[in-house]
């Protein structure tokens, strides 16, 4: 009864690592938890970036700030707070991945080498790099490519890890946005030999291991940072089951599926891939399923997804948000939803792409 | 007990300056302009080598506070008298209080006598005095302020603070947009791409600023399931607090005090647009990029911080979101001059680039990441300016 005049300290636990922290009455989270030498992920400190977000599982705290500037609804509700604007008013637990590797970028050049059509409107773009970089990208990230001449770089994620590329090579795939200054760029003409400039990685998307089902979920172009994902779990030899669900409008629009097959052969668990086409014509030969790829989950998950289940969605933001929605209504984890949402720079102010990535507590 | 005056002593001065002026009338209004140039610019210039290094230890922090609250408090009074002296009417008896103040203490004087011969440069005296305030001690008294999201009565100040001279989207904008988007041109509104001028800067940065705040609130509320237009739109409030600071004015200073508050308000929003300029200019981040003190520049002139809350120490204040008190020395891109001298730079094209252009020589030489020095030498490229493209530069 007298924790309110309680001068002292309230201690935090910090899981999956369990550091034990203590902070002071009037101390923010995040100051303690730097103080006490925790690599704890941070940038802006006022509360705008999101960098130090961080889940409460237990405890009050006191917020220093309106966390929707910053979190987003279901973020929010599922008990996301930011460590740099958080007073502690009882002692709490809280889950968050320490020591993310702080992210650290570089810059590259390179040309295009080769560049091939999987669709009518989606390249393969390999770059020859001047010389070997970006060893530190995680499967699942992306990086910024800037051509000469065009305003704002845009970002494309990798297909593989770098250890899984040629020397100073990476590759991308890029789908046309019809008035995109990039992709205008790129399907005007045979860029082959054209000077690119890179700079990354970037992004929060990875693997993350468990041994419950893996439910990918792609749409368009979004199957590069997955397919790189998948490389990785395959290479690691995970014995898990896996679902890779793949969302396009015609079978035209598939591409890729010889490459996931051949990753399903080698995968040491149950792997199926699954094509969903929306707009497929009537009348053709397509046996497989048809209508909207976030329908194909319900059937997937059963009487619901089980705790060690995860989702891994990119693509156009849409789906992302409706898979995103789909798989927590149908009993996945919170933490254990990981999306990249493929933003349309052209619409964006400044011409930036913002590539969101959720996914919290890995 | 210097190590906390020094925050305060300037601002009491210059309120009580620019209030006395603003009631003995005539040339006397432009004494808190006058203070601003002479005591603040001038005074920078003639301690331009004098640096404050250290970072002490407070015991009593409070002292901060109190000092702070005292010149938010005297802000409003500055507003205030300046309406007066504008006005035909003595709301709450003040001139009379003052002229019977004045008697008691022995002057003859007579505050009706001399705002009667007010003309229209004395107002604009005024104007550009209680702007001058309102610009450089207001504005870094109530960026102060409403950085402390946490704590209602600070923000409940500062908020009140930027109503005075019309900030209305500021409170919002530059804690949930510029500290997040510093360093990205184009993206923040107040970090400018090498070879942008003052005044283009000013017209379309502070539309953009406008245009940020909206956004900003408007995703917070839909976040919430609430409409932009709710009653918890906080931008909105800010500028229900700005008009009834017109209103007010209006009240006791008619369509004159209108008119000089104008004119403040213009003013002030020069001043603090001249401060985001240079102290942003042509500085960037690489995407992900942790903020750190290279991301801007900075200035420890003692007299300049004392000036600004110590705003000097800008690089600290967006690497480590302290109070003002506690904003670190520590080696960092520095501006040659104070903070208000590089302000009225800022407003001066020739002599800006004559000075900036060195400064940018050196941030890419000391300052700058190879990996930066590569999207800089295309920012170079684009801004057009023959300096930074010579053989020597990085």
């Amino acid at each position: 009864m007298f924790s309110l005049f309680a001068k002292g300290a309230c201690t935090a636990t910090v899981a999956p690592s369990n550091e034990v922290l203590s902070v002071k009455r009037g101390d923010k989270l995040l100051d303690a938890a730097l103080a006490a030498g925790l690599a704890w992920p941070h940038d802006c400190r006022v509360g705008s970036c999101g960098t130090c977000r961080c889940l409460l599982t237990s405890g009050k705290i006191k917020a220093l700030t309106d966390f929707s500037y910053t979190l987003t609804p279901a973020e929010i509700q599922a008990g996301a707070i930011l460590a740099c604007q958080v007073h502690l008013r009882s002692d709490v637990t809280v889950e968050v991945a320490l020591g993310a590797p702080t992210i650290k970028t570089q810059t590259a050049w390179g040309t295009i080498e080769t560049l091939r059509a999987l669709t009518h409107d989606i390249l393969e773009v390999t770059v020859k790099l001047e010389e070997p970089a970006f060893a530190d990208a995680v499967a699942g990230q992306y990086l910024e490519l800037h051509a000469d001449g065009l305003d704002a770089p845009r970002s494309y994620s990798l297909l593989r890890a770098p250890r899984f590329e040629a020397t100073a090579r990476v590759t991308f795939c890029i789908r046309h946005i019809p008035g995109g200054a990039f992709t205008n760029w790129l399907f005007s003409a045979d860029r082959e030999g054209s000077r690119l400039t890179l700079t990354g990685p970037f992004g929060g998307l990875r693997y993350s291991d468990s041994a419950g089902h893996m439910v990918c979920v792609a749409g368009g172009s979004g199957l590069a940072p997955l397919h790189a994902i998948l490389q990785e779990a395959c290479a690691a030899e995970v014995s898990r089951s896996c679902t890779v669900l793949f969302g396009a409008r015609t079978a035209a629009d598939l591409y890729y599926l010889e490459e996931l097959a051949a990753l399903g052969a080698r995968w040491r668990g149950r792997f199926s891939l699954v094509p969903v086409l929306s707009l497929e014509p009537d009348g053709s030969s397509w046996q497989g399923l048809r209508g909207l790829v976030t329908e194909a989950l319900s059937p997937l998950a059963g009487q619901g997804f089980a705790a060690e289940d995860q989702g891994y969605v990119c693509g156009p933001p849409a789906m992302v948000d409706a898979a995103e929605a789909e798989l927590h209504r149908l009993g996945m984890r919170t933490g254990a939803v990981f999306c990249d949402r493929f933003i349309d720079a052209s619409t964006q102010p400044g011409g930036r792409e913002v590539l969101t990535t959720t996914g919290i507590g890995r | 007990m210097w190590k906390y005056l020094r925050f305060g002593y300037i601002h009491w001065i210059w309120l009580t300056v620019a209030m006395a002026g603003f009631l003995a009338g005539g040339w006397w209004m432009w004494s808190g302009v006058v203070f601003l140039f002479v005591v603040g610019v001038g005074g920078e210039i003639l301690t331009a080598g004098a640096r404050d290094e250290t970072n002490p230890d407070y015991g009593h922090p409070i002292i901060h506070d109190l000092i702070l609250y005292s010149a938010v408090l005297g802000h409003f009074a500055a507003t205030l008298v300046a309406a007066w002296t504008s006005g035909s009417n003595d709301p709450f008896g003040f001139g009379a209080w003052v002229n019977e103040v004045l008697q008691s203490q022995g002057y003859e004087f007579d505050v009706f006598a001399a705002r009667a011969e007010n003309d229209w440069l004395a107002y604009l005296g005024a104007g550009l005095s209680l702007g001058g305030l309102l610009g450089v001690s207001g504005i870094s008294a109530s960026h102060e302020l409403t950085h402390r999201t946490g704590n209602p009565l600070d923000l409940w100040f500062g908020r009140w603070d930027f109503a005075l001279s019309f900030g209305t989207n500021f409170a919002t904008e530059h804690v949930y947009g510029h500290h997040k988007n510093l360093g990205y041109p184009g993206v923040d509104t107040v970090s400018p791409k090498r070879g942008v001028g003052f005044y283009e800067f000013l017209t379309a940065g502070a539309m953009q600023q406008w245009l940020g705040g909206f956004g900003i609130e408007k995703k917070r509320l839909e976040a919430q399931g609430k409409s932009q237009f709710s009653p918890g739109n906080r931008v909105l409030h800010a500028w229900a607090r700005g008009a009834s600071v017109v209103i007010a004015v209006a009240w006791i200073g008619g369509l004159t005090g209108v008119l000089v508050w104008v004119v403040a308000a213009a003013f002030s929003k020069y001043i603090l647009e001249g401060l985001n300029f240079f102290s942003h200019y042509g500085l960037i981040r690489l995407p992900g990029e942790k903020i750190t003190t290279r991301n801007t520049f900075s200035s420890f002139n003692p007299l300049s911080n004392h000036f600004t809350f110590n705003l000097g120490r800008h690089g600290s204040h967006h690497e480590h979101d302290t109070p003002y008190y506690r904003f670190q020395y520590k080696p960092m891109p520095e501006s040659p001059y104070g903070y208000l001298t590089m302000t009225l730079v800022s407003w001066i094209p020739p002599l800006f680039w004559k000075l900036m252009i060195p400064m940018l020589r050196e941030w890419d030489a000391r300052w700058a990441t190879p990996a930066e020095l590569a999207l800089l030498r295309e920012h170079n490229r684009e801004s057009g300016i023959a300096e930074l493209l010579d053989e020597g530069h990085p």
